[in-house]
């Protein structure tokens, strides 16, 4: 019995037309956070939706064993699990997607891999190094809270996600 | 790098430095400007983009390119006075015969064929590879299939046609995208390309490697006589013992070294690298 392979995929979602929140940091203009209805769930919902408009009945059964293992409203980041022989259509219907509960929205792949653990240590690298980037300029404010965010697992372009988050819900 | 050789350039539209931040956001470094022109060209052609319309983002490498529609084949385009206005002078034919005329002998620097709409005609391993041979490379733009399910369709099945008849040979791929929302990430498109038959590395090659050789071509052609010979400015370096030699001329180098001979026995040490010290040091010991 050979095992099952399957590819992780580590996608951000980005809101480009809309006006960067005001609390946020003017070096990361595109990271909105996401609102907070979209979960794992409707999330799901809504790749396999796009997978059976571009692949039809075929692509939405072949792929259609995805799952989304995580997904962080607040960064907008998340994970999803698919059988590697399908990962390329799924990806596919990523990139077709263009809005997410009635949002215009930019859906990319960041990373592919075969364990979750790369796909985790690479979401951590990438919030690291956007907490990294919001410092570099004006960062006062974001000290104290950016050192309990960098002992997390993953995520986070920290408080200013959530403060966002508020305006847009 | 990678490259994004299509943004429509629309000066009144708030989209468009939007779209340019987002891209470098997304990784690209560097893209084009295009203008797009159709019908003929008044007496004094200008370039309407301006020399660094976005100095905000430093990162980015902006280029100006010109996007000439043929739709006239009697229609004189004047395109080498149009080279030296514009860093890539690309073409958009508008059927089979001004696509032949395109790839066989007009002077630009790339072919951009409206992948999008229902093409009437079939692409020819014959003619495209004409262009191929030439240099001359052919590009697929992507963003009106992310809008419109029939421009989907079309593009799918017109990108495969287009593979297959230059054997995924000299494909660049980039955006034309007019809105922020019609980009997407560089890995994103190179997956978009093996959905339409490029393998993984020709895919990367469509966004990275082949968009550099077409912006290196096309500067090689404006600064260099035939593209051949360039001129460049001897600027002196600001190394001393270049300098010192430039004063001394070239028939003195003979001389300048032995006086760097003269120097070191006079125990004022020249200014030499750690390595090449101590090279003479063992070769002052044997």
């Amino acid at each position: 019995m050979v095992r099952y392979k399957a590819r992780y995929l580590l996608i951000t979602i980005y809101y480009p037309t809309e006006p960067t929140p005001s609390s946020s940091n003017p070096t990361l203009p595109f990271t909105h956070p996401s609102h907070p209805s979209l979960t794992k769930q409707s999330l799901s919902n809504l790749i396999r939706d796009s997978l059976a408009l571009q692949f039809g009945d075929y692509g939405a059964g072949a792929a259609g064993n995805m799952a989304v293992k995580y997904f962080s409203p607040a960064t907008s980041t998340g994970i999803i699990k698919v059988s590697r022989a399908h990962y390329r259509m799924l990806w596919a219907s990523l990139t077709f997607i263009k809005e997410v509960l009635g949002r215009g929205a930019v859906v990319t792949v960041v990373r592919v891999s075969g364990t979750i653990k790369k796909v985790q240590i690479e979401a951590t690298r990438r919030a690291k190094e956007g907490i990294r980037r919001a410092q570099g300029v004006g960062g006062e404010g974001v000290g104290l809270d950016v050192m309990d965010v960098m002992g997390d697992d993953d995520d986070d372009e920290g408080g200013e996600g959530e403060e966002s988050e508020g305006l847009v819900g | 790098m990678f490259y994004d050789l299509n943004v429509p350039w629309a000066p009144t539209s708030p989209d468009l430095s939007r779209t340019v931040a987002f891209l470098s956001e997304l990784g690209y470094d560097v893209i084009a400007l295009s203008h797009i022109h159709s019908g003929k060209f008044p007496q004094s052609q200008l370039n309407p983009i301006p020399e660094n319309p976005f100095p905000k983002h430093p990162n980015l490498r902006i280029l100006r390119r010109i996007t000439v529609i043929l739709d006239d084949p009697s229609q004189n385009h004047r395109l080498a006075a149009l080279t030296s206005a514009y860093d890539i002078v690309a073409l958009r034919p508008a059927n089979e015969k001004l696509l032949l005329q395109a790839c066989k002998e007009l002077d630009c620097d790339l072919i951009s064929v409206d992948l999008s709409q229902r093409m009437g005609y079939h692409f020819k391993h014959k003619t495209v590879g004409l262009a191929i041979q030439r240099g001359v490379f052919l590009e697929i733009n992507y963003s009106a299939s992310i809008n419109d399910i029939t421009a989907r369709r079309n593009l799918i099945g017109n990108a495969a046609a287009l593979i297959r008849a230059t054997r995924g040979r000299g494909i660049v791929i980039s955006s034309e995208a007019r809105k922020a929302l019609g980009v997407r990430g560089p890995f994103d498109v190179i997956n978009l390309a093996t959905l339409w038959g490029l393998s993984q590395d020709k895919g990367r090659e469509a966004v990275d490697g082949l968009p550099r050789l077409v912006v290196a071509q096309a500067k090689l052609k404006r600064n260099s006589f035939r593209g051949v010979i360039g001129v460049v400015v001897n600027e002196p370096l600001q190394g001393n013992k270049r300098k010192a030699e430039d004063e001394a001329g070239p028939s003195d180098q003979l001389k300048s070294e032995a006086s760097l001979e003269d120097n070191k026995k006079a125990g004022a040490p020249p200014k030499l690298s750690k390595r090449a010290r101590k090279a003479l040091a063992r070769a002052s010991k044997s």
